[in-house]
């Protein structure tokens, strides 16, 4: 039993461990340098931060100009259709634009530093290769590293604050228009605006075509006949415009009696 | 292109890793103007998108128009297809929709500001830009994205062996990934390559479009914004013409008034009025039966101009029986915004007949004074009473049953009647309901859902 079984136990066991584990132990960072431990460990979490930090703001780049693109063609570069939808107020749409602006230029600004801090970063990967050589030297460089890092995450994270800001302006504005125009019977696909400016010009004929009956003399029944428009349109046009010509001879002289009857197309 | 390692393999450990982040660096770099080009192109593609709707919408008016008035007889067309610049250049267009008379492309190029018509001069272009943007070319680019996942990966491989201890270990590691590295940067430059040259192409088509419309020496989004605006413009004015020339024909359907008093009351030229009853008079002609020998016979216009008129009248019918716009336009190679725009502005015509049609009123009367066939009116009268049916509460497969029609027309009948319903609370809620016999008509409604 007993020392056979020692010996045999120093020779499978403990000189393996030796070598396998005490000596490299001296060679950890745990052992001849412990601060370096967290050091490393934060230095690596913030480039994988960074990282994502740099694909979140590139997301969320494009997710502005669709979310613009998007709205525009909702409104034609904040164009107002005051007609149909009163709210609709340029005050809004110029700080709109103020907001996006400067969502986009924080972007462009980032986007400039970021090239050169991802530089200076992926350049210091090659540092990393000193890891047992010169502790000093790792921990200058792993500090540097932090610093960088740290910066280029924080000037990501303002770039994808004010992106995501601007974008939720600019959605909320969107949802806020799609529901005015939903209000007004207008479907908002991509000719939206489109549809709005061509049914207001035609609401404008109608009611041109209208002041101009009732200028010479036709009755209303026989203009919302013509016209499609509602009674309450022609009183609203009656009363935005001076006194029609009440004398009767010009109606007589455009429509017969028989004329007006068939053109008023009574229900 | 891909890289070769083999100069990497001499190195030192350190001169290794500097030269492998070097490569690192300028593949993220890669990866950044990968993203920087795919929004470059998305922001092309929203361009020609916008100009392509704004196009599409003009030219779908001016479709509309031209088929209220006379076409021109075939001597005439090129004397019109100059007044409208190039845009009646097309001769498949001209044989399908069938142009304004010259009264009617006078009345539409009079009425217009300067920027509008210089615009549809544009038009021909535009559907170039439409056809290109539609190529599929830009969208599968975008679409593909795969290059960004290349270059992760290739990423990856470098972070990987950089932090490998020795030139040696880096050495075989290099040796076993140098192929899917470089199969992965490969793929990533070829697709960079390919959005590079999209961008291009769609950044050029862009400015060109721009450079067309004398909008060239603009900074881009102004330019971008003058183009709508004007595109906005033309849209107004054709649509205020659409409007004042549909309550022409009005007048003119009811037959009693006189061309002057027409035209006074409009204010449109005597010879639109004139070029509009000529047409009327050849529909009529068409709907009661006459062949087209006979109606160009009756009317002294070239077959051909009644074989134009023909075509629409056979729209306008399968129009308001409710048939599918698209499919018609494909049937009859009629333009579809001509299908639609006919139901528009004919639906409102049949108003003062509406509950006579869901009745027992004459088809045939109600189809002279509208110029519809008897034929499409009874397929109305057909969806109209299905449709109280159906707001009556009957049942799908009893409707079915009773119209003759498929249960398939009978359930998108019931969605009409359920919409139809909401859409009248809401416009009686907001006292915006207009005589019911016209809502009735513009929303294909039986009379009782809004009365």
């Amino acid at each position: 039993m007993g020392v056979f079984k020692d010996v045999g136990n120093f020779f499978t066991k403990e000189i393996p461990k030796f070598f396998t584990q005490t000596i490299p132990s001296a060679f950890e960072p745990e052992t001849y340098a412990p601060d370096l431990v967290p050091l490393r460990k934060s230095v690596a979490e913030l480039k994988v931060s960074v990282e994502k930090d740099r694909e979140r703001y590139y997301k969320e780049q494009a997710a502005l100009k669709d979310a613009v693109a998007h709205y525009r063609q909702l409104t034609d570069d904040f164009e107002t259709h005051a007609a149909s939808v009163p709210e609709f107020d340029i005050d809004r749409t110029d700080r709109l634009t103020r907001e996006i602006d400067e969502g986009e230029k924080t972007a462009r600004d980032i986007a400039q530093a970021s090239r050169t801090l991802t530089t200076v970063v992926s350049l210091g990967l090659a540092e990393l290769g000193y890891v047992h050589a010169d502790i000093a030297e790792e921990r200058r460089v792993l500090n540097r590293q932090k610093t960088i890092l740290t910066g280029t995450s924080r000037r990501f994270k303002n770039a994808i604050t004010a992106l995501v800001s601007a974008r939720v302006a600019v959605e909320a504005e969107i949802t806020s228009v799609e529901q005015q125009m939903s209000n007004a019977g207008i479907e908002t696909g991509p000719s939206a605006a489109s549809e709005l400016t061509a049914a207001e010009a035609e609401q404008s004929a109608r009611r041109d075509m209208a002041a101009r009956l009732l200028g010479l003399g036709v009755d209303t029944d026989t203009i919302t006949g013509l016209t499609g428009l509602t009674e309450a349109d022609i009183a609203s046009i009656k009363a935005a415009s001076p006194d029609p010509d009440e004398d009767p001879a010009d109606v007589g002289a455009l429509l017969t009696e028989e004329e007006q009857q068939l053109l008023s197309e009574k229900d | 292109m891909g890289i070769d390692f083999d100069p990497l393999a001499g190195l030192k450990t350190d001169d290794l890793k500097n030269q492998l982040s070097i490569l690192r660096e300028d593949l993220v770099s890669r990866q950044s103007s990968y993203a920087e080009q795919m929004i470059a192109l998305d922001a092309a593609m929203n361009d020609i998108k916008k100009m392509e709707e704004k196009a599409t919408f003009v030219v779908a008016q001016l479709d509309q128009i031209a088929v209220l008035t006379t076409p021109p007889p075939p001597s005439d067309a090129e004397i019109a297809s100059d007044a409208l610049d190039r845009y009646f250049t097309d001769p498949i267009f001209l044989a399908s929709a069938g142009i304004g008379g010259i009264g009617g492309v006078a009345m539409m190029v009079g009425g217009l500001a300067p920027p509008v018509m210089k615009l549809i001069g544009k038009a021909p272009k535009l559907s170039k830009a439409t056809k290109l943007a539609k190529s599929s070319k830009f969208m599968k680019v975008l679409r593909f994205g795969k290059g960004a996942v290349a270059l992760s990966a290739a990423i990856a491989v470098i972070e990987l062996v950089v932090g490998m201890a020795s030139a040696q270990a880096i050495n075989k590691q290099l040796k076993k990934d140098k192929a899917v590295l470089n199969k992965h940067i490969d793929e990533a430059d070829a697709e960079i390559a390919e959005l590079q040259s999209a961008t291009r192409e769609a950044e050029g088509l862009v400015k060109s479009l721009l450079a067309d419309s004398e909008l060239g020496d603009l900074e881009h989004d102004a330019a971008i914004a003058a183009y709508v605006r004007m595109m906005n413009e033309a849209i107004a004015g054709l649509s205020a013409q659409k409007a004042k020339i549909r309550m022409v024909r009005k007048m003119v359907l009811h037959g009693t008034m006189e061309r002057a008093d027409i035209a006074a009351m409009t204010d449109v030229e005597e010879s639109v009025v004139e070029s509009i009853e000529k047409r009327v008079r050849v529909e009529r002609a068409l709907v009661e039966g006459r062949s087209v020998v006979e109606a160009a016979r009756e009317t002294g216009l070239a077959a051909q101009q009644v074989v134009e008129i023909e075509g629409v009248v056979r729209a306008r019918n399968e129009a308001v029986a409710g048939e599918d716009a698209e499919q018609v336009a494909e049937i009859l190679n009629v333009p579809v915004a001509v299908v639609l725009g006919e139901g528009e502005a004919t639906l409102p015509l049949l108003a003062p007949s509406w509950a006579d049609i869901e009745a027992d009123g004459d088809l045939d009367a109600i189809g002279r004074k509208a110029v519809l066939s008897a034929d499409a009116l009874a397929r109305l009268r057909t969806e109209l009473r299905s449709k109280a049916a159906l707001a009556g509460g009957g049942s799908p497969d009893d409707v079915a049953a009773s119209s003759g029609r498929p249960i398939e027309d009978i359930a998108e009948w019931g969605i009409d009647v359920a919409e139809g319903r909401a859409d009248v609370a809401i416009l009686r809620r907001d006292g915006k309901l207009g005589k019911p016999s016209l809502v009735a008509a513009q929303m294909r409604l039986p009379l009782s859902l809004v009365a």
